[in-house]
């Protein structure tokens, strides 16, 4: 301050001394006000998406990136779970954590030991701090003590405690709503509950003078995990009340709505105007959820079209989560499973009821389209996945891609789950795309931008692409190689997408691939061979739960594709082992004894070692196709090998005695 | 890549087996043996066969098995790794399917990380070799000098263009009077202030050194007189260049850098208004006194004209060389002799003294 000050006398001076002033000043503009992270938003305006990079949350490493959902959720809820290790290790031996240099001290990351309410002090300091902390069952606990102890406690913490456990009906918070530990906030899966009787919350509304708040608390609470039982108390509570001439507030009237029927819930509504209490964006989707529950499809479309007017009409703007429980609601329950449609009338119920469902949802889409979208109530993100399950079923790809374009806009700040429900709407939007997308182009770019970031690799998207691959004449490499290394770090090679895979890769056509996909293909065919095979050699005792053997049909796939990128010897090998009586059988079997192998293969084979003119490869494969064929169809192929391959007499008495062998 | 051998031993030939045996292959001979000795049957006089002597068992002796490993003969029998799964769950790098047409790179690395070899689309390679012209150098897989290294790849031309487009609207644009005429920044602006700050990952994020502040004046923007701009320049001693005409201030006493900036300030305070001063003994100033050595009342001044006056009565000068002995030719050798005097001697600025001097005498080249 000093120091500005002189520099302030010094400018003085300078200006009054007898020399001229400066010939022009100087044009300096005010500073742009702006907010600390201004300029780190500015630069992450230019960061988009990484396509080709998993999750932020995951290690950036190819061993490390997740493939499938259930990797996705072990990775993730690994470090998290090394946290809590590394915490109950701080906790057991704190001396070695004592030496603390960090500078400056920053108390957020020291640990912080919940206290224990058998062990603290009964006192209403100690509760105060557990319920501001929201320890539901330790507050429970605590309070009991003090009650059993014959602690006195004032009506104001009593009322804070009755707040707390009527909310979270006398058990801990829900895993959506933890802070510290996001793996379980997204992982945790809580189970819906039932009024619990006879707990803290009822021994406190007991004690507790029946005034507005401790009724409409209850109320609410009853309402919230209702069965049969509370709900009948909050009724009988409400119609006790009302008699009393008590006001009810409106998180009471939301609740009892949300639990009644449509008709009941317009009386309340009725009610509540009455008391002069304008409905809010609770109470209309507390009388959605009451609509919804109307069994019939004509009665639950005319209930929402009247709450939706009702809406515009006061003014009220709907929330996604309003919209969620229309179209979660439209169609019927037992209409969405498509085994159960069995008869042209459900279908025909069905395909109306869809019709119904994508019209309200073409409108909703326009309504939300250049809005901005705030969370107001916990379940506004499931829309969007619900939206694109009815996009999903009707095959409307156009909507479907204004949905991703509505959520995906800077101006929505709804976000879904990631890893969960946010995997699944991409998911529907994927397989959508596939299946109605003609180009195997776009097939690719939208597999190779959502798959594994996005969407996990599953079986049924693995098929549904290698369908459309079958079924399109055109031939897509990368698209068929980028589906089968998936695959493979997905674990699918054995089962019904191993088979898709060999059936896909016999089916290329090497002569049309350049040179770098020829090595891709060789590469990869010997991976997957090796692969297979190292699965079948788990004969070890301890070990014999991983093997999976080796089926005539999958030797012979393979040995054509060894063959085809020139592995002549390795492909005989593996024909070999069907030959091989001690494969089949014993403990150290590695072939499964059951099924016949390919008879296009060996077909092709055969052919190739004609080709070659490589009698014993012919010979091989004409003893494994005798497996199958009888002496009518072998004799061809026998004296196609007699013309295309030297062989000499002898030679010719076995192949002939071999024939003579087989059955008619 | 696996080997797909197995031991094992056939109850049966396959029919392969039977053509290569057919045209005498390598086991000819063992057959011919067997179907020779199979036909002799000997019998003893009770009916029974003979007993072949045994002389060795039917299985691989121990020196065989041995001589076996050493020469790389054995057939080992393959078994499977209890971690083929975890093993296959290895993606291929990120970097093979990133599309330098439809990506932006500044999306991939946007800001300064480790290096990753699956995510860096380069065919990189760091590290020495004993003889480089036989191998290249170690590639970017598993190279730890490379993760050592400071990386600049979010530093890209394009990302920079576009942090800078980013930022733009937070920037006010320049003065017009500087941009007209550049000279007039010292004159506007004749105080510039340097400071450095430093960044850590470590267990504290201070740094000592982020308190020194270093303060520049140009001191002819002050203003002051020539008495006080002496007075200035020898209180400033070592701080002021004469070169750049600029006053240099470093303070790093305090501990904080906003302290440090007071103090600095309080200096220049402090500088100018003792240079304003005048007391008693400023009066006192005499010759000797000055920064600098004065031609004026020198004695070389004095030893010079003596010269000159001695010159004119010597014959062997020339007496009506132009300049010589007058006022004019005084002063410019004076000039040059506090010139010399008062900088550094070099070899050109003791021949220019030579020169003037011969000029002055009128002695010719």
């Amino acid at each position: 301050m000093i120091g500005r000050m002189g520099l302030g006398r010094v400018i003085t001076r300078s200006l009054s001394s007898v020399e001229p002033a400066l010939s022009q000043k100087l044009t300096i503009q005010p500073a742009i006000e702006r907010s600390p992270t201004d300029l780190l938003n500015a630069l992450s305006e230019t960061v988009g998406p990484d396509t080709t990079a998993p999750h932020f949350a995951y290690i950036d490493d190819p061993i490390t990136i997740p493939s499938t959902q259930s990797t996705k959720k072990t990775y993730f809820m690994a470090k998290e779970f090394g946290k809590r290790a590394a915490r109950e290790l701080a906790t057991e031996w704190p001396t070695l954590f004592a030496f603390d240099r960090d500078q400056p001290q920053l108390p957020v990351f020291r640990p912080r030991h919940l206290a224990d309410p058998l062990q603290v002090e009964p006192t209403e300091n100690n509760l105060l701090k557990m319920i501001s902390s929201r320890e539901v069952k330790d507050s429970c606990i605590l309070y009991e003590r003090m009650r059993s102890e014959n602690v006195d406690v004032s009506e104001k913490v009593q009322l804070e405690l009755f707040r707390l456990v009527t909310y979270y009906n006398s058990s801990n918070v829900p895993f959506a709503e933890w802070e510290e530990f996001v793996g379980m906030r997204n992982f945790g899966e809580d189970s819906t509950s039932s009024w619990k009787s006879g707990a803290v919350a009822d021994l406190l509304f007991e004690t507790l003078p029946k005034t507005d708040e401790t009724v409409s608390i209850m109320i609410a609470g009853l309402c919230k995990f209702s069965d049969h039982s509370s709900l009948e108390r909050a009724r009988e509570l409400y119609k006790e009340h009302r008699a009393a001439k008590g006001k009810v507030y409106r998180e009471a009237f939301n609740g009892l709505i949300g639990a009644s029927s449509y008709s009941v819930g317009k009386k309340l509504v009725a009610e509540m105007i009455s008391l002069r209490m304008t409905p809010d964006i609770f109470t209309f989707n507390a009388l959605l959820s009451s609509a919804a529950k109307a069994g019939k499809f004509e009665d639950r479309v005319k209930a929402f079209t009247e709450i939706i007017g009702e809406m515009k009409e006061i003014g009220v703007e709907p929330a996604l989560s309003s919209f969620h429980l229309i179209i979660k609601n439209i169609i019927d329950f037992k209409l969405l499973d498509n085994e159960k449609r069995e008869s042209d009338e459900q279908k025909k119920t069905y395909n109306h009821q869809l019709t119904v469902a994508i019209s309200w949802l073409n409108e909703i889409q326009n309504s939300l389209t250049g809005k901005t979208l705030k969370p107001i109530t916990s379940t506004c993100n499931l829309f969007f996945v619900e939206a694109m399950g009815i996009h999903y079923r009707a095959a409307n790809e156009n909507l479907a891609e204004n949905l991703v374009s509505i959520y995906e806009s800077k101006a929505n700040e709804v976000k879904m789950p990631a890893f969960t429900i946010e995997s699944m709407f991409y998911n529907r939007q994927l397989q959508l795309a596939v299946e109605q997308s003609a180009s195997l182009n776009r097939i690719y770019d939208l597999y190779t931008t959502m798959v594994p970031r996005l969407v996990g690799v599953n079986n049924y998207l693995s098929s549904l692409v290698f369908r459309k691959l079958a079924a399109s004449s055109d031939r897509h490499w990368p698209l068929l190689r980028r589906v089968i290394i998936d695959g493979i770090a997905a674990g699918q090679m054995n089962g019904v997408i191993g088979e898709e895979m060999r059936k896909q890769l016999c089916n290329v056509q090497l002569h049309t691939l350049g040179t770098s996909e020829r090595e891709q293909f060789t590469s990869l065919v010997q991976k997957l061979v090796a692969v297979w095979v190292e699965f079948s050699q788990f004969t070890e005792e301890r070990m014999r739960r991983l093997q999976r053997k080796l089926s005539p049909s999958q030797i012979s796939e393979c040995a054509l594709l060894l063959t085809r990128i020139g592995e002549q010897q390795k492909a005989y090998e593996l024909l070999d082992l069907l030959l091989d009586e001690t494969a089949s059988s014993g403990d150290e079997a590695t072939v499964y004894p059951r099924g016949h192998a390919r008879p296009w293969a060996m077909a092709e084979l055969f052919e190739d070692a004609l080709r070659k003119r490589d009698t014993y490869a012919a010979a091989t494969c004409l003893q494994i196709m005798s497996l199958t064929a009888n002496r009518a169809k072998l004799e061809p192929l026998a004296n196609r090998i007699f013309e295309k391959c030297n062989v000499n007499q002898e030679q010719v008495r076995i192949i002939q005695g071999f024939i003579r062998l087989r059955p008619q | 890549m696996h080997r797909l051998t197995h031991v094992s031993t056939r109850n049966r030939s396959s029919l392969a087996e039977k053509l290569r045996n057919a045209v005498g292959g390598q086991d000819f001979g063992k057959a011919k043996q067997i179907v020779a000795g199979g036909s002799i049957a000997v019998k003893d006089e009770h009916g029974e066969d003979f007993r072949e002597l045994y002389v060795m068992p039917k299985r691989k002796l121990r020196g065989q098995t041995q001589l076996e490993q050493a020469t790389g003969r054995t057939e080992y029998k393959t078994r499977s790794r209890f971690d083929l799964m975890d093993r296959l769950t290895k993606r291929p790098p990120r970097s093979e399917e990133m599309d330098p047409e439809a990506q932006k790179w500044c999306d991939v690395w946007p800001a300064a990380r480790t290096f990753a070899s699956s995510v860096v689309p380069l065919p990189v390679r760091m590290g020495t070799r004993p003889n480089v012209e036989k191998r290249a150098p170690f590639k970017k897989e598993g190279n730890l000098e490379l993760v050592k290294i400071p990386n600049f790849l979010h530093l890209t031309p394009p990302a920079i263009q576009q942090h800078c487009q980013a930022i733009k609207k937070f920037c006010t644009p320049f003065p017009p009077e500087l941009l007209s005429n550049p000279s007039a920044t010292c004159q506007h602006l004749p105080i510039s202030i340097e400071y450095s700050t430093y960044i850590h990952q470590g267990t504290s994020i201070r740094d000592i050194r982020s308190r020194v502040v270093t303060m520049k004046i140009h001191v002819a923007e002050l203003k002051l007189s020539e008495n006080q701009m002496e007075k200035l320049i020898r209180l400033a001693a070592n701080r002021y260049d004469e070169k750049t005409g600029k006053m240099t201030i470093i303070t790093d006493r305090c501990h904080t850098r906003q302290q440090n900036l007071d103090y600095a300030h309080y200096l220049l305070t402090v500088l100018y208004h003792e240079a304003q001063k005048v007391e008693k003994w400023d009066e006192l100033k005499n010759r000797t006194d000055a920064l600098k050595v004065e031609f004026d009342g020198s004695n070389t001044k004095t030893k010079l004209i003596d010269l000159l006056e001695k010159a004119k009565l010597t014959p062997g000068l020339s007496p009506s060389a132009a300049g010589c002995g007058d006022q004019k030719s005084i002063d410019e050798f004076g000039e040059m002799w506090k010139a010399y005097r008062n900088s550094e001697e070099t070899v050109e600025k003791t021949r220019e003294y030579g020169r003037q001097m011969k000029k002055l005498l009128g002695i010719q080249q």
